[in-house]
């Protein structure tokens, strides 16, 4: 355990951000920041191409469509530099070709505009967990311990008996502690964008209620506080 | 009727009338001529007994041919002309006869000659011209057939060449159309105009879904922003319950304009055949996966599944487009379903059925399939989710039904 937390503190990861919308580069650059990551940016073809070749990156979230040149084309030239990087597209929604030509060439996600920026967070901390530590980094937050390898919830070391939802709702919270998410990412993040559950999000609360028990049961304290009907947000007391 | 056929036919009732007619007036005229001739012929005969008697000679009778008589009480000389029946014994039948009866003065004596021919008879007449009309009519239409025939392959071959290129034009289809040009006018002057109008329909066409395309593509950017924006809001640490709800109405609005977007770009796509990579999906599993997923919805509504899916129902289409399908139609089921309802979900190869319990409805069901319809006004979804469901299936050629039955609601798909 302390190994992990030990690798955390010194193992930063680098992250390059590859959009040319500065509005949307500003809001995931500051968000990025606050969950500790570095982070560069490119705002066209060009830069990009210049920063992949110079640097190596831990991970490149990836806009395909820029003004100077289709952004699939840089997927390759990361793999070159490192076949270690991590890669994330970002593209606009049901551009099918995009997506499929983009994980043919060894995109490792593919996350489609517009996104929440928990969602965001969500798939580039999968893609670091599985290129860095092969899956086995333990997610923890005061009692509660998540192993994603095993899919397994423990409070005081006792293993909760949770739906896949259930695990889903904990899993995404966790990963973005301390930071309100809205019922619309978490039906997102939770029921994909299939559906369109604008007019019904109670069962996300009764997904949570249930949690909550749950984790009282074991003998956790209460850490999913209710955001005015806004959404949910796990922080300490 | 073909064009073809509609010209024979207008010829077929022309020459009828006119043979018929023609075979008529011959008829008549041939008979007048051949009366004439006799009645003369006749009267020539006569005048030769007149002047063998006037000479003396003795002229004895031949009846009925020829009857010559002496009678006492003529005053004036006279010339009878009539039709008569006469019993014929060589014949042994009644025959018509031409009859010439002249009351003569010869030699200060009076006789009375009666001559007679047995008349042509009519019905023989009319059959043989009948027949000589009909031969004609015959013999002419089978080469006007010919002819026309002949006129229609060759003349007319670039207006069919035109026809079949119109019935095979379509706008969504990118390929240029190409009018056979021939040396008529009239089909060169429809060729061009044709050809002038399709280009022009597709340009438009072409014009209009680029632009919808464009337009629905360029409206995800700044939703991106504006949701990033709200979020960051989110995350104040000062925030009020009431700044709080306001940016939470400003999120619902967001997702509806940006759920309405997604729709609109995706039936722009379906019509533009941006999917048109089929491949062999299995139905039954992706309908499973939907139902497991959407297992948590079915629960909180407490409604009663039941399940008839039968095994490895496979379909030729494209997966990306029946996840939309199956996850809007099953979606709509749950969300369009009261507490405590059903839904039954039949799968076959032959069709897909989706029933559900729910508010009775108070328009026509097709008309749900039409672009923003919806059964309440004040329902927060866009109203393109059967819209696009109908677009996706008639991409694969299927027929999408909705039946109402009280509260029960059916979707019916047959592959």
């Amino acid at each position: 355990m302390l190994n992990f937390r030990f690798l955390e503190k010194i193992a930063i990861m680098k992250i390059l951000i590859v959009e040319d919308e500065n509005h949307i580069l500003d809001s995931i650059v500051v968000f990025l920041k606050q969950q500790d990551y570095l982070c560069e940016v490119a705002t066209n073809y060009f830069e990009a191409e210049d920063k992949i070749i110079c640097f190596e990156y831990d991970l490149v979230v990836l806009d395909i469509t820029l003004p100077d040149g289709n952004g699939l084309n840089l997927i390759e030239k990361i793999k070159i530099k490192s076949a270690q990087t991590g890669i994330l597209i970002l593209s606009a929604r049901n551009s099918l070709d995009d997506r499929i030509n983009g994980l043919d060439k060894g995109a490792d996600d593919y996350l489609p505009k517009p996104f929440h920026l928990t969602e965001l967070n969500a798939r580039i901390n999968a893609i670091i967990r599985r290129r860095a530590y092969d899956g086995k980094k333990i997610i923890s937050f005061n009692e509660i311990q998540i192993n994603p390898l095993l899919k397994q919830v423990k409070v005081n070391e006792t293993e909760l008996d949770l739906t896949k939802k259930e695990y889903q709702l904990i899993f995404y919270l966790m990963i973005n502690k301390n930071r309100i998410i809205t019922k619309g990412a978490i039906a997102e993040h939770l029921w994909g964008d299939y559906i369109d559950l604008a007019d019904n999000f109670d069962f996300i609360y009764t997904h949570v209620k249930n949690l909550r028990k749950k984790i009282a049961k074991a003998g956790g304290k209460d850490c999913i506080k209710t955001i005015y009907g806004i959404g949910y947000q796990i922080k300490a007391q | 009727m073909k064009l073809i056929q509609k010209t024979s036919q207008v010829y077929l009732v022309f020459s009828v009338v006119l043979f018929t007619l023609a075979g008529l007036s011959i008829y008549f005229a041939l008979t007048a001529l051949f009366d004439e001739e006799t009645t003369e012929k006749m009267i020539t005969n006569k005048n030769r007994i007149v002047f063998l008697l006037s000479k003396g000679g003795i002229v004895s009778s031949a009846p009925p041919v020829l009857e010559v008589e002496k009678i006492n009480h003529q005053i004036t000389e006279k010339l009878i002309i009539k039709d008569t029946l006469i019993y014929d014994e060589i014949e042994n039948d009644t025959e018509l006869f031409k009859e010439v009866t002249s009351f003569e003065s010869i030699n200060g004596r009076w006789y009375r000659i009666t001559i007679r021919q047995v008349s042509i008879e009519a019905h023989d007449f009319y059959q043989i011209i009948g027949l000589v009309i009909a031969g004609i009519l015959v013999l002419m239409l089978f080469s006007l057939w010919v002819i026309h025939k002949r006129i229609f392959n060759k003349l007319w071959k670039p207006f069919y060449d035109t026809l079949e290129k119109l019935e095979q034009f379509s706008v969504q289809n990118n390929e240029e159309t190409h009018f056979v040009s021939s040396n008529i006018v009239e089909f060169d002057i429809l060729s061009n105009s044709l050809k002038d109008l399709t280009e022009q329909v597709r340009r438009d066409y072409r014009t209009l879904k680029e632009f919808s395309e464009n337009a629905a593509h360029e409206m995800q950017t700044p939703i991106s922003i504006i949701q990033s924006k709200l979020e960051e809001l989110l995350q104040l640490h000062d925030l009020q319950e009431d700044q709080a709800n306001q940016i939470k109405q400003a999120f619902t609005s967001l997702h509806q304009l940006s759920r309405l977007n997604q729709d609109l770009l995706l039936l722009t796509k379906i019509e533009n055949q941006q999917f048109n990579k089929m491949e062999a999906v299995n139905l039954s599993s992706e309908v499973n996966n939907i139902l497991d997923d959407l297992q948590d919805l079915i629960n909180s509504k407490s409604i009663q599944l039941q399940k008839l899916v039968e095994k490895k129902v496979q379909v030729n289409a494209h997966l990306y487009l029946i996840r939309i399908l199956l996850s809007n139609l099953i979606g709509n089921s749950i969300k369009h379903n009261i507490e405590h309802g059903q839904i039954k979900i039949e799968l076959t190869e032959k069709f897909l059925q989706i029933s559900n319990t729910g508010d009775v409805l108070n328009i026509d069901p097709e008309l749900l399939f039409e672009r923003f319809m919806k059964n309440k006004p004040t329902s927060k979804s866009v109203g393109l989710g059967l819209a696009i469901a109908q677009k996706i299936c008639n991409n694969f050629q299927w027929t999408i039904q909705y039946n109402c039955n009280e509260e029960w609601h059916f979707i019916t798909i047959n592959f």
